[in-house]
């Protein structure tokens, strides 16, 4: 059976190639936002060109912009200052809409669960905020803890970082993670960690490690480490400071943007199936100063930057590549993965169709980070049905291949 | 709101009729049986003369001028009489013969010359006080020619000032060539008004009747006024019933558009003989405020509008004042009661419903003066305080509720001797000691309060000025050099609590000595056309406020003992040049500026902690100019001025946004006013031009520029000597253009408000 499989994919493949079908190109681009000058900025990877102030963030000033989300051509962009997802078309570079959190409600991160739903948390009103980003509206919010900050989504639940910072004193309590159904729309349980838990990231392994920042005095950085599949920590680890955003990178090299406020910044690494500190407080990696994001880049680096304005891709050895200097204190930024993109070289033709046939009928390799681009036909689940969305696509005039849950792997 | 406006508009209009018929015929109102009748005026710019002294020699008939320099004398038996004229800050003038005649009325106008306060023995030529000098001057007589309801729109008109504000009710802060509020020293009869909690000033605290004067210091003061005048000070000089005024009541009502109420009484006094004066002011105000807007932030399209709400404000404020002149001895007392509520609404994204401030002041001044030569003045002044601010929100999400309370408690002694026993030269030496106490309480958060704080400060000061009369040069008349020099001890001693971030050690006190200079030159030419070339220097200084010092630490933030003063350093140079033609006055000037701001208090996250802690890393460079064109008819009858001022606030602090333009500073401000007296009708029209707003400190978005129109008129008339009217009306933001002083705070439209103000002079005429 499998001889005949092979036999057939490799007959399609040849067949496939002679008649190169329809493709679709792009630039591989990482769209940043600046937390202090509230505007876009653009690195084209391929010529190292940097474009500032493209877009005004916010709908007035003080907008204070979070979180990016790159979903092809459109960017929604978590506006904690004006409470609003704003929604940028990258095409045109024109903001086609604010969609509301609520007065009051500082929206701090946010997860698609697919195409058209996304969660938000509201750090004010310690809930979740459930958003139909195709209508533009608020359709439930829940209870999740305490100052609720970063969230993720994997396997229909959504992982919720609940600081337990309590406003009316100022003091942290008892950190957790709320673990929330998707399809009831409905919080579990809570799973204890330490102390302010603030951002998560899955590894290699699928388990989600939580940074815990500490109370930036007694207490100080901890990792704590969920298996998913249970629900329960199943490893803790020190890495002292107080690090803030994660990114894991395809090899399992966790990266910490670590602050460093006077003259250099600093990014923390560690093994994250392993626990080992690589560089922490006392070997830190410098970088510029203010370092507060980390977000990883395909299968090959971290970028990191903060205050200096400066963005640096570093690779799990700590080798600095490039640096970008982008506009007014980048805090975060995504990249314009395309679906149906499983090579990784941001061009959608035949040489994917290869790779996914290899994938699916041969046993080849599965596509690299982020492996969602080989769910094409936007639903929950790798199977023919994306082959068959792609071939479409390319030989029958179909629609693009469509940006599915990212946390689906 | 809408049926308010046409019905406030309607009335409007009705009330400017009412004027102009009023202000006409104000004339017929006279009584058939006055026999003299004229008015006194300025020499210099015909501006009228109030309470002048019109006496007939030889006999008990007296009066006084009212507020557009008229008087009248009714029963005078036929004669030939002399007529003396005084007025309070004018040279007498010469007796003037007048003859009456049975049933005919003689009408007689006196121009007086203002008096010159030459230093001992020195002619000081000329006529004005050159506004490129380091204090202007804004007297009464100014601040009624404005027909302002607001001490902050008096210095709206002033070069180089910027008044901040949150809504039509709120707080009024001033700022001075790109500075911060906080940056500029507010004092009220030389007593410090600036709030402990923020540091900024509250101008509409002050009612605007009982302001007899305004100086302002446009650069840094420090060596005048001592630590936290480092962009400037600004000294509001109140009203003292004269010694020859007539007592008189006075009470006053108006309303505008968003249910503005304001009524005032006042009542000033006098006991003949004695030297004693004295005066009462009560004012009360009180607005809905909400109001609707429309703006938009650059770059972009999109358009914001929408209700502001929670702007409602009420105050009331209590001014008493008595005044004592005997011969070489001059006492003063005075006391000041204001209290306030009003809603802060928020931003614009997150109005607030139920946000709320208080402020509650209470100060006593007194003084005393004694000539004791010549040559020798010793003065005297002491003053005590308390300032409460309460500010809560105990609604919503509990980080956003707050509860907290400041008290300020405060005594201020201060002792100066004048000497003038140099020809051409005065000396001022002095003392001054100021002990402040601030408790803060945090009603929310109790362990958060900073505690009690006391701050003690010990002053000594010196002002030297010298004149040269080189007038035989030719090329120079006058130079006169100036220095002032001022040592501030500062001892900041905080409640002795455990200060848990960056590392848990006690509180300790931080002690500051600082010597602030300034130095002037000012060099005149000519009398009939004049010249007066300007240039100044000088250091300023700034204090930590005690927030930043002793900001009890959290999670997240923290206070620093161990900053610095912020320290300016400026200098200017100015020239101005003023005609005095047969049909009026013209009077043109520029002036250039510079300072460089260093240790900025900023607060910032640091390491090793991430905590965010004020540091001395700011730093910023102001540079730019002011220009103006006045022009006055002697008559009065036509005033216009054209003012500029162009400012260039650049941020210095290295590796943040370097070079960029400091926030809500705008590029230029113009202003071009006319204004028309006929009578006793009074028009005024200004236009005033605000350049561009960045809103950000990387510039990446701004508020456009924008123009506003304001119209006042009013009309004063006088019925039987003693009844004095004035109906006034103004519209401001005629055009009702959008605009935005502070991030999303946009200022409302068109707004108009209507008034009438009625005088009783007890005793108009003395036989």
């Amino acid at each position: 059976m499998k001889l005949t499989t092979t036999k057939y994919s490799s007959l399609l493949t040849c067949c496939l190639i002679l008649l190169l079908g329809n493709a679709f190109a792009a630039e591989p681009t990482a769209w940043v936002i600046n937390a202090n000058g509230e505007t876009l900025s653009r690195i084209n990877l391929n010529s190292s060109t940097v474009d500032n102030d493209l877009v005004t963030l916010g709908s007035d000033v003080l907008s204070y912009p979070n979180q990016i989300i790159v979903h092809d051509t459109l960017a929604y962009v978590v506006c904690s200052g004006t409470d609003e997802i704003q929604v940028i078309d990258l095409n045109s570079l024109t903001t086609t809409g604010f969609i509301s959190t609520g007065a009051a409600s500082n929206p701090y991160w946010m997860a698609f669960l697919d195409g058209s739903t996304a969660y938000v948390t509201s750090f004010v009103n310690n809930s979740l905020i459930k958003l139909n980003m195709a209508t533009g509206s608020i359709v439930g919010e829940t209870l999740v803890g305490t100052s609720p900050e970063g969230v993720l989504i994997r396997d229909f639940k959504a992982y919720i970082a609940v600081t337990s910072f309590d406003p009316g004193t100022y003091i942290y309590g008892q950190g957790k993670v709320a673990v929330y159904d998707t399809d009831t729309d409905q919080k579990l349980y809570d799973i204890n960690v330490g102390v302010n838990p603030q951002y998560l990231a899955v590894d290699p392994a699928g388990r989600i490690h939580v940074v815990c920042t500490g109370d930036y005095w007694s207490s100080f950085g901890m990792i704590y480490v969920i298996d998913p599949t249970v629900d329960l920590v199943v490893d803790s680890f020190s890495i002292g400071g107080s690090p803030g955003q994660i990114a894991i990178d395809p090899d399992g090299i966790g990266f910490l943007a670590a602050g460093g406020w006077d003259v250099d910044g600093y990014v923390y690494t560690y093994n994250s199936l392993t626990g080992e500190l690589l560089h922490g407080p006392s070997n830190p990696l410098v970088v510029g100063f203010g370092c507060w994001m980390a977000v990883p880049y395909l299968d090959s680096s971290v970028f990191v930057g903060g205050m200096s304005n400066v963005v640096t891709p570093i690779d799990s050895a700590g080798n600095a590549g490039q640096q970008f200097s982008l506009g007014n204190g980048p805090v975060h930024l995504d990249f314009n993965y395309q679906p149906g993109d499983l090579t990784g070289d941001f061009v959608v033709d035949i040489a994917d169709l290869v790779f996914m046939a290899d994938w699916y009928f041969t046993g080849g390799s599965e596509p690299a980070y982020p492996k969602w681009r080989a769910n094409l036909n936007g639903d929950f689940f790798y199977d023919i049905s994306d082959l068959v969305y792609l071939v479409d696509f390319m030989f029958t005039g179909g629609s693009r291949p469509l940006v599915g849950p990212a946390w689906v792997d | 709101m809408r049926r308010l406006f046409v019905s406030v508009h309607k009335s409007f209009y009705l009330i400017v009729v009412a004027v102009l018929l009023l202000s006409i015929s104000s004339d017929l109102s006279a009584q058939s049986n006055i026999r003299i009748k004229g008015s006194v005026t300025a020499d210099d710019d015909g501006s009228p003369v109030r309470n002048a002294t019109i006496r007939i020699d030889g006999t008990a008939f007296e009066t006084t001028t009212s507020g557009d320099g008229h008087f009248s004398i009714s029963d005078i038996p036929e004669g030939v009489y002399q007529l003396m004229v005084t007025a309070p800050g004018f040279d007498p003038y010469p007796s003037v013969e007048v003859e009456v005649v049975a049933d005919i009325s003689r009408t007689v106008h006196i121009r007086l010359r203002r008096k010159i306060y030459p230093l001992e023995g020195i002619r000081i030529r000329g006529h004005r006080q050159p506004v490129t000098r380091e204090m202007t001057v804004i007297d009464r007589r100014q601040i009624e020619r404005t027909q302002a309801a607001e001490l902050s729109e008096v210095l709206e008109a002033v070069p180089g000032v910027e008044i901040h504000r949150t809504g039509p009710g709120g707080q009024a802060a001033i700022s001075i060539r790109g500075s911060t509020p906080d940056q500029v020293l507010v004092l009220i009869d030389g007593r410090r008004l600036n709030s402990a909690s923020g540091g900024a000033a509250d101008l509409n605290s002050i009612p605007i009747d009982v302001v007899e004067r305004i100086e302002l210091y446009k650069s840094g003061a420090s060596a005048k006024f001592g630590p936290n005048a480092m962009a400037g000070a600004v000294n509001i000089v109140t009203r003292a019933a004269s010694i020859t005024s007539p007592r008189s009541i006075e009470t006053g009502f108006s309303r505008g558009t968003w249910k503005t109420y304001r009524s005032n009484f006042s009542f000033e006094s006098n006991i003949p003989g004695t030297g004693i004066s004295h005066s009462i002011n009560y004012e009360r105000k009180s607005t809905a405020g909400d109001f609707s807007y429309t703006y938009h932030v650059s770059p972009g399209d999109a358009v914001y509008e929408g209700t502001r709400i929670n702007n409602a404000f009420e105050s009331q404020a209590l001014f008493g004042r008595g005044y004592l002149s005997k011969g070489s001895f001059k006492a003063d007392l005075s006391v000041q009661y204001y209290d306030a509520a009003n809603g802060l609404p928020g931003k614009v994204s997150q109005q607030n419903e139920d946000a709320s401030r208080e402020d509650k002041r209470i100060q006593g001044n007194s003084g005393i003066e004694y000539r004791f030569a010549e040559y020798l003045t010793a003065r005297l002044s002491a003053a005590c305080s308390e300032n409460i601010q309460y500010f809560s929100d105990r609604s919503g999400p509990v980080l956003n509720q707050y509860e907290t309370r400041y008290t300020e408690r405060g005594v201020d002694i201060k002792g100066e001797l004048v000497t003038n026993l140099l020809p051409n030269h005065q000396i001022t030496l002095g003392g001054q000691y100021q002990k402040n106490k601030l408790n803060h309480e945090d009603l929310m958060r109790e362990v958060y309060a900073t505690g009690v704080t006391r701050r003690t400060m010990t002053s000594l000061f010196a002002t030297a000025q010298h004149l040269f009369d080189i007038s035989r040069s030719k090329l120079i008349d006058v130079v006169t050099l100036n220095a002032s020099l001022r040592y501030d001890n500062s001892i900041t001693e905080p409640e002795k609590k455990l200060i848990r971030f960056p590392r848990p050690e006690r509180r300790r006190n931080v002690r500051t000595e600082s010597v602030s200079p300034l130095i002037g030159l000012t060099v005149t030419k000519g009398e009939r056309i004049r010249l007066t070339g300007r240039a100044s220097w000088g250091k300023s200084l700034r204090l930590p406020s005690i927030n930043a010092l002793f900001w009890q630490s959290d999670a997240r933030s923290a206070g620093n003992p161990d900053l610095k003063p912020e320290r300016s350093e400026q200098y200017e140079v100015g020239l101005e040049a003023d005609c005095r033609l047969a049909w009026g006055t013209i009077a043109a000037g520029t002036i250039f500026y510079h300072k460089d701001i260093s240790d900025m208090v900023v607060w910032i996250q640091s390491s090793p902690d991430g905590l965010f802690k004020p540091q001395n890393i700011g730093a910023a460079e102001v540079s730019g100019h002011e220009d103006y064109v006045r022009f006055n008819s002697f008559d009065d009858l036509l005033q216009f001025s054209y003012i500029n001022s162009v400012t260039h606030a650049r941020n210095r602090q290295t590796g943040y946004n370097y070079d960029k333009v400091i926030t809500y500073t705008p590029a230029y401000v113009t202003t071009f006013r006319i204004g028309l007296n006929y009578r006793s009708l009074r028009v005024a029209y200004d236009i005033r031009r605000v350049g561009r707003r960045y809103a950000l400190p990387g510039n990446e978005k701004w508020y456009d520029s924008y123009s506003l129109h304001d119209l006042a008129v009013s009309g004063q008339f006088t019925l039987n000597g003693n009844w004095h009217f004035e109906l006034n009306g103004r519209i401001d933001n005629l055009t009702s253009e959008e605009y935005v002083l502070i991030g999303q705070h946009p200022m409302p439209g068109r707004s108009y408000n209507l008034g009438i103000s009625i005088k009783y002079e007890l005793k108009g005429n003395k036989k």
